[in-house]
């Protein structure tokens, strides 16, 4: 226990030490920090002013829907984590536990607690930094005051987290024995999940039969009896986060919290009390899992996919499709498209196939006027989340193998350049292929709104990663958990920063009706200005780092 | 002394290792050869408790793993194959931690200095296990390993990325090691090695043990004159089926 306590301790102590030491770490707290008390700040004096205007409506949703939609988030998230307890499980240890703890004489129960007490603390401070954040916005646009209900929300959520945790890895502890038995059970409790699942679905189906609406009938399977009775824990938990959008009872809600806490506590005390052996059944993912962070630190996003679909990944031609093709930095093009192809072949399928699915999806199930106000503000976040946001992290990853990328013969400017220029390609594939299926699936749209955002997404996208390019230098990624938040935060900050032009420029040609082609011209000038800007500062980080660093 | 008997370990369908059983006495010094794939990680791991074996019994001066785990463990030294200090300890913070979960702080200052000193880490002492190179990191497992009193002693490559004077001082630590009657079991690839430390070799072959023996009685077995080497031997027995 003492060895324990001392092994945590300098651990944390010297993590924020790292940070003490390094100016340009502290620099990026500092600067993430102020970012959120700022958020917070203006928006309490924004909130406590009378120049705030109403409380912003969530759209065409109402509390109901709100409620729903939080709920079958969640339900996914149990099913995902009770799934994944059947394969591998969610109990991960570090290489240098599996190496230091399991050997030791330390008592297996006192290890399994120290690591989940402190797997607790961390997921808390997440969900605290996420809450208060996002919160702070939320609760400005609808004028409520963010306290104690978000104290509330984030103790709910924590102790749901933890109970759906705690589940998970008794769940993958029990069935991890090999026998008839449990094989029986875990069978069993799968198929009591799909049964559930598909009973959620009846009801939704019938009720879409009498209504003809898709988006009611799923929130009226979502607040059924049914649901609400199986999935207690998790309705508890959306009534104390959403409540408090839509007027609250701080009686009721504590109560469920109190609930909440004592299913945490009960299932930490059935966890800790098991006396089985769990080195085992944590050793599997334990070890993938550390072979996919020494990937990412080694520098290749394709490794870390590979890694994820280790045995799954075969050529099936790709190479045909893709003959080998570049000089100098321009062979890093065929390099990454090769790779993409191999490891990421649902992500393509998913990539080409998904918008125009979506888009004839939402022409069924949503009133025309709804679509053609949102969807040309759709397409800048999906292309964010599906392109830019992946493309990102790979261009990290590739820029972090600065051994092999600084030694071709090319100058850094072009090697960064070739690097950008792969990832951005996605993006704007992506950006067309949604404005397109917008555009000829759903007719109804605004033609000179889809367009705009088309050409903000694609100039904005390429600002976008180049500038990601710089940070994957300055804060390339480490095996520190709390440094690893750095590029995290600084990139989430970086594109908010970015987007402000096109933002005001959208604005201006949207109020004025200003042509497509000028507004299209002066977003192509900034954002191409920021994203060579971008490049040549990437081109000079790259010149300059030091593989010794990371 | 160290007893494994009837040592048996699937996954899934494959099986790692079937009936293994040997034991290496006080002061004597076994080495683990076989292929890639042939199981001798799976052996160290089922001897240091981080897999469960399907069956068999791991034994160490008296004490069954399955009955008095923490005994036998605390009598137990560990050096895995890949080092993996912790990232976030210094040097000095890393070897404390083994010592007090091994219980023996007693004398750490003197000890951990010493063989600091005898593998040229002092001058690190402070530094943060992060910034280490490979070969350092595996020059401090080895001195965790030596840092508490274990009686048997298990090395899984323990040359591998250490430089020539740090692998001189480690076959010089072992031979010490053994001469103080430690029960001393090496898994390696490196045959020239395992011929000039081992007093008796193991061969696993598909999780099986192939053969046991000396040298001299290794070399009866596979037919070969005394003038063959070990590699000759081993290439011999493993590759006998194929």
């Amino acid at each position: 226990m003492k060895a324990l306590l001392y092994l945590y301790s300098k651990q944390i102590k010297n993590s924020i030490l790292s940070i003490f030491r390094s100016a340009k770490k502290l620099l990026a707290v500092i600067f993430i920090f102020s970012f959120i008390f700022m958020n917070i700040g203006v928006s309490a004096m924004v909130r406590g002013s009378k120049y705030g205007g109403p409380p912003v409506r969530f759209m065409p949703m109402t509390a109901d829907t709100v409620w729903s939609g939080v709920f079958l988030i969640i339900v996914v998230f149990l099913a995902r984590s009770i799934f994944a307890s059947f394969k591998e499980g969610l109990l991960i240890f570090s290489p240098s536990h599996v190496d230091y703890l399991f050997p030791s004489p330390i008592s297996r129960r006192s290890v399994l607690t120290f690591k989940l007490l402190g797997d607790y603390i961390m997921s808390f401070a997440c969900i605290c930094l996420i809450a208060f954040f996002f919160g702070a916005s939320l609760y400005m646009q609808m004028r409520q005051p963010m306290f104690p209900s978000i104290w509330y929300a984030i103790t709910a959520i924590w102790f749901l987290f933890i109970f759906i945790a705690n589940l998970s890895h008794i769940l993958r502890l029990i069935t991890s024995v090999s026998s008839d038995r449990f094989t029986a059970a875990r069978t069993a409790v799968k198929s009591i999940f799909i049964l559930i699942a598909a009973g959620i679905l009846v009801i939704a189906g019938i009720h879409y039969l009498n209504s003809g609406n898709m988006l009611a009938s799923l929130s009226n399977a979502a607040r059924s009896e049914v649901s609400k009775t199986i999935f207690a824990p998790i309705a508890w938990c959306v009534n104390v986060v959403v409540g408090p959008m839509f007027g609250v009872d701080y009686g009721s809600i504590g109560g469920q919290v109190m609930w909440l806490g004592m299913l945490a506590l009960g299932s930490f005390a059935v966890l800790v009390g098991y006396t089985g052996k769990f080195y085992e059944p944590s050793l599997a993912i334990s070890s993938r899992s550390a072979r996919i962070r020494e990937a990412a630190k080694g520098g290749n996003f394709a490794a870390v996919r590979i890694e994820a679909v280790k045995g799954k990944v075969k050529d099936k031609g790709c190479r045909t499709l893709l003959p080998p093709f570049g000089r100098g930095a321009g062979a890093l093009i065929w390099k990454i498209l090769i790779i993409k192809l191999r490891s990421n072949g649902w992500w393509l399928v998913l990539f080409l196939i998904a918008p125009p699915v979506a888009a004839a999806l939402a022409v069924a199930f949503i009133k025309t006027d709804n679509i053609s106000k949102y969807l040309p503000f759709v397409i800048p976040y999906a292309t964010l989340l599906i392109a830019v946001n992946p493309g990102m992290q790979g261009q990290r990853n590739e820029l972090k193998q600065v051994e092999i990328i600084k030694t071709i013969p090319d100058t850094p400017y072009k090697i960064v350049t070739c690097l950008v220029f792969t990832q951005w390609l996605f993006a704007v594939l992506f950006t067309l292929i949604c404005a397109v299926s917008g555009g000829v699936i759903i007719t109804a749209v605004d033609y000179y709104l889809l367009w705009l955002t088309t050409i903000a997404t694609i100039t904005g996208s390429f600002a976008f990663i180049s500038g990601g390019a710089i940070l994957a230098f300055l804060y390339p990624n480490t095996r520190d958990k709390l440094s690893m938040t750095i590029p995290g935060c600084l990139t989430f900050f970086m594109i908010m920063l970015l987007m402000v032009p096109s933002i005001i420029i959208g604005v201006i040609a949207v109020t004025t009706r200003c042509s497509l082609f000028w507004s299209g011209f002066f977003l192509i000038v900034i954002n191409g200005l920021v994203g060579l800007l971008a490049l040549h500062i990437a081109g000079l980080a790259l010149k300059n780092a030091d593989p010794n660093e990371a | 002394m160290l007893s494994v008997r009837k040592l048996t370990k699937w996954y899934k369908t494959t099986q790692a290792l079937e009936d293994v059983s040997f034991s290496v006495a006080d002061g004597e010094i076994v080495g683990l050869l076989g292929p890639n794939g042939a199981g001798k990680t799976t052996t160290l791991r089922c001897i240091t408790g981080i897999v469960e074996p399907n069956r068999g019994e791991v034994e160490v001066d008296g004490f069954l793993l399955n009955v008095n785990e923490q005994e036998v463990k605390r009598r137990l030294a560990f050096v895995p194959e890949v080092p993996n200090p912790y990232d976030l300890l210094t040097v000095m913070e890393q070897i404390r931690f083994v010592a007090m979960a091994y219980n023996t702080t007693e004398a750490f200052e003197a000890r951990s200095e010493a063989l600091l000193k005898r593998f040229d880490l002092y001058d690190k002492k402070d530094d943060l296990v992060l910034g280490l190179s490979k070969g350092m990191k595996q020059k401090l497992a080895v001195v965790c390993a030596f840092i508490h009193d274990a009686k048997t002693i298990l090395f899984d490559e323990p040359l591998i990325g250490i430089d020539p004077r740090g692998a001189h001082e480690l076959k010089e630590m072992i031979l010490e090691a053994r001469s103080n009657g430690c029960s001393i079991l090496i898994s390696t690839h490196m045959l020239d090695t395992a011929e000039r430390l081992c007093d008796r070799i193991i061969i696993l072959r598909e999780g099986q043990k192939v053969a046991e023996g000396s040298l001299t009685e290794l070399h009866e077995r596979a037919k070969m004159g005394q003038d063959a080497s070990l590699e000759d031997v081993f290439l011999s027995l493993t590759e006998a089926d194929t």
